[in-house]
């Protein structure tokens, strides 16, 4: 049997949905889901020092910045 | 003294202007007379015709002579009154000399493509308007917060669903629907002490209120045809709205049903 309280729950889930929906489509399309949480680095990252240079960084390979 | 590549240009220009007009919700008088003063300013006799999707112009020099006609379609509406607050001071400026047709003709492009107002903001600002009315009508705080989010999900999905390019008469019976329904929490719950407004009020924001005032100034001014397409335009929309707020009501079992 329908009952206002089935109508009520029914509506508020579905406006709650669309703006989840909307959301995930606004994250998705910011690349939010590009970066995962969780994630395989690679061997430079896992003994990564603080003060080493970052991977995306440009080095030289003989350290002769003048 | 007035070429006829020129009249050709200003005609072309206050059709199209005139076209911008009537598709941001200005009334047919304000038409007719932003036109009227810039056409003097040019000295050109121009006879505007108006009718709900088109405008058509026919531009004469004051000489007598060769008429020519111009027409424009309106385009769907978008009401904006940023825009027609833009194009008005434009024929003023074009009145007191300070513009020629050329320079008019850019600003008209740049004001087409005046952006909307923030989506998110309007979003918010409805919602306390609409609050607002509650609490006009009598309802109390409990009731404010009801319409506050009941207005907030009804218009976030007007927006969404017009978006998506939906007939605009059945987005008025779903978001009357919804906002109807969202706004029968406080009966439901047994919250605050005036539901019955919560309800009455939840669909205030659809109220086509700026197409009824435009078509009754169009009344008033003779403009019978404008008349009756924006008055028939705002009395479906208003109907569409009541099937979704009767509809809303009834499932609830709320007021009069």
């Amino acid at each position: 049997m329908i009952t206002p309280m089935t109508i009520w729950l029914c509506v508020a889930g579905s406006v709650l949905g669309l703006i989840a929906l909307r959301l995930v489509n606004i994250a998705a399309k910011n690349g939010f889901f590009r970066h995962p949480v969780f994630d395989t680095g690679t061997e430079r990252e896992e003994i990564w020092i603080p003060g080493d240079p970052l991977p995306h960084e440009t080095c030289d390979d003989y350290d002769d910045d003048f | 003294m007035t070429t006829i590549s020129d009249t050709a240009e200003t005609g072309r220009f206050l059709c199209d202007y005139a076209a911008c007009l009537l598709r941001s919700g200005a009334t047919c008088i304000r038409l007719e007379k932003n036109v009227q003063r810039m056409a003097e300013r040019w000295h050109l006799n121009a006879a505007l015709t108006i009718m709900p999707r088109n405008i058509h112009l026919s531009v004469c020099t004051r000489d007598g002579g060769e008429s020519t006609m111009y027409m424009s379609p309106a385009g769907p509406s978008a009401i904006s009154y940023d825009i027609v607050a833009r194009l008005s001071r434009l024929s003023w400026d074009v009145a007191d000399g300070t513009v020629d047709v050329g320079r008019a003709r850019s600003i008209l492009a740049e004001t087409e493509r005046t952006p909307a107002a923030g989506k998110w903001w309007v979003l918010l600002a409805v919602s306390f308007a609409n609050a607002s009315f509650c609490r006009l009508f009598g309802g109390d705080c409990a009731a404010m917060a009801i319409v506050f989010f009941a207005t907030m999900a009804g218009y976030y999905v007007k927006q969404t669903m017009l978006a998506a390019h939906a007939d605009v008469r059945i987005v008025f019976a779903v978001c009357a629907f919804i906002s109807s329904v969202l706004g029968a929490t406080g009966s439901l719950f047994s919250i605050g002490s005036t539901p019955e407004i919560a309800i009455a009020t939840s669909v205030l924001y659809l109220v086509p209120g700026i197409p009824f005032l435009n078509a009754f100034s169009d009344m008033l001014d003779r403009h019978y045809i404008c008349f009756f397409s924006r008055m028939t335009d705002a009395v479906i929309l208003t109907c569409c709205l009541s099937l979704g707020l009767c509809a809303g009501m009834s499932l609830m079992r709320a007021g009069m049903f």
